[in-house]
């Protein structure tokens, strides 16, 4: 009995020290990562089909603040993911909407249009425009499209504390270098819920030039979301702050809602 | 032992705070910077909004007699509910140039409904009703198909290479296939240009010229006839598009009146008399478009039999088929300079022995500077056959959220029978200031 009870307890130590053992390969042992396999799962904490919410933008330019609202929703495809922003502010391009449908395959161009009600056309427009200003805000418009994984060569630099949070700092640069406004992206992505903290933007002469600060971190249906970023230009005295609202997912976004057939007032 | 192991195990388990349900390290938890953004605009069936414009057009050779100077309040409502929405505008205008033009009727001013239509929108079906714009093509100020809304005779330039169009009732709608979107559009009756007052600064020359010989006696010009019978001048077409590998693709027909009336000559008992018709067409086009990096390339064709025309050598009234193309280019750099090319030709009497050809250019050139507060450039449209150019050089100012400044020059040049230098007495200088609500 006693020697039955001894077996017990050393298969229990056993499973007890493999089980140990396996969190710390997984879960705890951060070293085990590569840079790429950080922004995975950066990638991957959105796991929403489809989604929808409201930002507003304050652009704050020494004594100028411009604010615009927007609404967007996106959905993700086999192939590419789709974003529909719709402005309600300001009052001039009311009701002006860019549809974008970003692809997986870094190869392939994204499609991009634009609805102007002013001229009642929809318009076919290029990448180009994607290193432009967004709404003449800090925010670049490649900032908000989204970007995939394998459009950068991902490398762990360090880890280290922001903020009071554990954070993997990931330097990321751009596979295609003509297509973006940066030599390279320095994140600092959270262990905790594998959300982005901070990115520091460096330009092509590789001077540090914007840096965006993430918080407001909320778990919407279950999703770790962050609701609140700063973009501030260091060169210039300029910040952008942007909020996103009633954030909802799996809102059941029917596929027609992103042809460009069906952009209209 | 036991309860050791279970205590390690937990506690390994929870080092990693992994599954917290709430995280530290908030770099705005202790800021208050974010409630200086407004709130959230409230969910309302019903929006309003509008602008109030001060728009200044002074003429370079003749100061006293100003193309424009217009004050426009524009009221905008939209309402939304579920699947139907209405959206209707509508202008006031105090056109105060309008005391300074020759001849008479001119109004200073002028209260208009613009748009007024209501619209049922499902995920696979649209239709609509009502007063609206309603434009096709994929080209830059220049789509040969685009021949649904009439020109705005009052105010027909917007830019120098776009025009403005006017509203009109129709109605229509649009249904999914597969890929593919097929668009159907009636108007009940014929919307047409109008023909422009004596006196007005966009009086086309050759209507100047005629009006003069009226004078002389030569000839008395008949009221235009519009087509005004409901169903029996119905217009209509179809458009039917899709995106396939990157290429935006469209195809479409429109059967109608042809904008502008062409000029008989009848000798009657009391004279002779140039009588203004409105003669009925069909068109047949393709579009594409199509975005590369950082440039976008976009082409329309369009093939129009029997097209009404009148013939520049005899001055009559004849048909002719016209073929149209555009091809355009346009290229963006880094999101602050633009540069857009479109070559366009009009082939009358395409394959005839009196195979009369027009073909040009159109082109953008501009950039933004201060924060992209401030655009600039130059635009126009240029023919290679003596039918003139228009060239504008515009600068256009945001001011805040509200406000915007648009300034510049507009200037034709060619002979004054061409197409376009027949408006050289108009060029000029603009300021134009718009708060928007």
């Amino acid at each position: 009995m006693t020697k039955t009870l001894c077996i017990h307890q050393r298969s229990l130590v056993l499973f007890m020290i493999l089980a140990v053992g396996l969190l710390l390969t997984t879960a705890n042992s951060s070293w085990a990562f590569s840079g790429r396999d950080v922004v995975v799962k950066m990638d991957q904490v959105d796991s929403s089909s489809c989604g929808e919410s409201n930002i507003v933008m304050m652009i704050r330019r020494g004594d100028e603040q411009l604010v615009r609202m927007m609404n967007m929703k996106k959905k993700k495809f086999p192939d590419c993911e789709k974003q529909l922003i719709r402005f309600s502010e300001p009052s001039d391009v009311r009701d002006t909407s860019y549809l974008t449908w970003s692809y997986k395959d870094i190869h392939k161009n994204d499609d991009m249009w634009i609805y102007m009600p002013a001229t009642s056309l929809v318009r076919r427009i290029s990448g180009g425009g994607k290193k432009g200003s967004f709404m003449r805000s800090d925010f670049a418009n490649e900032d908000v499209a989204k970007r995939e994984v394998d459009d950068d060569r991902h490398t762990l630099l360090r880890k280290e504390d922001l903020y009071g949070a554990s954070c993997f700092v990931v330097e990321m640069i751009p596979v295609k270098p003509e297509a973006t406004n940066y030599s390279k992206r320095i994140t600092w992505i959270r262990k905790d819920i594998w959300l982005p903290a901070r990115v520091d933007f460096y330009d092509k002469t590789g001077t540090l030039f914007k840096r965006l600060l993430y918080g407001g971190f909320k778990q919407v249906q279950g999703i770790w979301t962050p609701t609140r970023q700063s973009m501030k230009s260091l060169s210039r005295n300029s910040e952008t702050l942007l909020e996103t609202r009633e954030i909802q997912y799996e809102t059941g976004l029917s596929d027609e809602v992103f042809l460009y057939s069906d952009l209209k007032r | 032992m036991r309860y050791l192991v279970v205590a390690a195990f937990l506690t390994i388990l929870f080092w990693d705070s992994s599954v917290r349900a709430s995280v530290e390290g908030d770099p705005f938890a202790d800021t208050n910077i974010f409630a200086s953004l407004p709130p959230s605009e409230p969910e309302v069936n019903l929006q309003l909004g509008g602008y109030l414009e001060f728009r200044n057009q002074i003429a370079i050779k003749n100061i006293e007699e100003p193309v424009s100077i217009r004050q426009r309040l524009r009221l905008e409502a939209k309402w939304e509910k579920e699947a139907f929405s209405f959206f209707g505008n509508i202008d006031a205008d105090q056109e105060l140039a309008a005391a300074t033009w020759k001849g008479d009727g001119h109004q200073t001013w002028h209260t208009n409904i613009h748009e007024a239509y209501f619209m049922y929108d499902t995920d696979r079906v649209d239709l609509f009703l009502g007063r609206k714009i309603h434009r096709w093509g994929t080209g830059d100020g220049i789509n040969p198909m685009d021949l649904i809304n009439p020109l705005d005779i009052l105010d027909p330039v917007n830019t120098g290479r776009s025009d403005n169009r006017q509203p009109v009732f129709m109605g229509g709608g649009s249904v999914l296939l597969g890929d593919w979107n097929l668009e159907g559009v009636f108007l009940p009756v014929a919307a047409v240009n109008d023909i422009p007052r004596s006196g007005n600064p966009w009086e086309p020359r050759a209507l100047k010229v005629l009006r003069t010989q009226e004078r002389q006696g030569l000839f008395t010009i008949e009221k235009a006839q519009q087509p005004d019978h409901w169903f029996q001048d119905a217009e209509y077409g179809g458009h039917l598009s899709t995106m396939a590998e990157g290429w935006d693709l469209a195809l479409m027909f429109f059967h109608g009146y042809a904008d502008n009336p062409v000029f008989s000559l009848e000798n009657t008992g009391g004279g002779t008399q140039l009588i203004p018709e409105y003669q009925r067409f069909t068109a047949y086009g393709v579009t594409f478009a199509k975005g590369l990096e950082s440039n976008t390339l976009r082409g329309e064709l369009a093939w129009k039999p029997e097209v009404p025309y009148q013939d520049p050598e005899t001055g009559l009234p004849v048909r002719r088929d016209l073929l149209q193309g555009v091809l355009g280019w346009d290229y963006d750099i880094e999101g602050k300079h633009y540069l857009n090319i479109q070559a366009f030709a009009d082939v009358y009497g395409a394959g005839s022995a009196q195979t009369k050809w027009q073909y040009g250019l159109t082109y953008e050139l501009s950039s933004k500077l201060a924060d992209d507060a401030l655009s600039f450039g130059v635009r126009g449209k240029c023919y290679m056959e003596a039918e003139g150019t228009i060239t504008e050089f515009f600068t256009d100012y945001a001011l805040g959220d509200n406000w915007k400044i648009l300034s510049g020059v507009m200037v034709w040049t060619g002979p004054d029978n061409s197409i376009l230098g027949q408006y050289g007495d108009n060029d000029f200088v603009y300021c134009t200031l718009r708060y928007t609500f």
